[in-house]
């Protein structure tokens, strides 16, 4: 197994950066366009979430000290790992657990609220944990030679 | 990471073209070339995405906004040429339904 690790600060700029690193290294491991295109998506979902996190803590006076983030792309031949990971106070769990369908919010015209939906639609497993001063995204995308047998399907 | 927005006239549109992804870090300019471009001439304003090669929630999400402003304005909006990999990420949240989208600048003259 391969691993790469991305450690950057917590700023836009650098979002283009990550996605970068992480459809490069899942291109590694030979995942499919349509599946690094999912997976380049949702990290940047994830790593969108984690700046805002920083910048919200922010607005509260809260000393950060270095915001950073990092991204560590684990690279099996069966699936890409990828885990997001800030240490900017942590999610609400309750958020996590009424992620509706990307395709199902109430108006369509509203500007914000799309990220989740996203991930969850995007990754072949994904989850949220909050805890240790920081949160947590992992999107799992699977490799054309996964074994999918007996795997449950993404929540 | 967007690299410039370019801003045309076509017909009674006022074209906005942004070159390069739409996410956290380009929108804010996104919505300051298109408010730019309401002020100096009105109207309507045709969101040409031929040269943009990726959009998140938060690109979506500077779309609507100025959509918004455009169509509060008594503009009308539409989009142009999108990359089928962009599109299909509109698709996916529903906006493809709220947005007119044509697949040539020309489309947009014909209907307009």
């Amino acid at each position: 197994m391969g691993e790469v690790v991305l450690d950057v600060p917590a700023r836009p700029e650098y979002l283009s950066l990550v996605r970068q690193v992480v459809a490069s290294a899942a291109a590694v491991q030979m995942v499919r366009d349509e599946r690094i295109d999912a997976l380049r998506l949702a990290v940047s979902e994830a790593t969108t979430n984690a700046i805002e996190s920083y910048a919200e803590v922010r607005s509260d006076g809260t000393d950060l000290g270095s915001q950073r983030i990092v991204v560590r792309c684990n690279l099996d031949v069966e699936r890409v790992e990828v885990e997001v990971r800030d240490r900017a106070g942590g999610i609400d769990a309750h958020t996590t657990q009424t992620v509706a369908e990307p395709g199902s919010l109430d108006d369509p015209n509203q500007e914000r609220g799309r990220g989740l939906p996203l991930m969850r639609h995007l990754a072949d497993q994904w989850e949220i944990t909050a805890g240790d001063g920081g949160t947590s995204v992992r999107l799992v995308v699977f490799t054309p030679w996964a074994d999918r047998r007996g795997q449950t399907p993404a929540p | 990471m967007l690299m410039d927005v370019q801003v045309g006239e076509l017909g009674p549109w006022t074209v906005v073209a942004p070159i390069g992804e739409l996410d956290l870090a380009s929108v804010p300019r996104l919505r300051q070339e298109v408010l730019a471009a309401l002020s100096a001439s009105g109207g309507d304003v045709l969101l040409d995405l031929a040269a943009v090669d990726f959009v998140d929630s938060v690109g979506l999400g500077g779309v609507v906004a100025v959509a918004k402003r455009v169509v509060g304005a008594g503009g009308r909006f539409a989009v142009a040429r999108p990359d089928p990999r962009v599109w299909a990420v509109f698709t996916l949240v529903g906006l493809d339904k709220v947005f007119d989208c044509y697949a040539e600048l020309d489309g947009a003259l014909t209907d307009g």
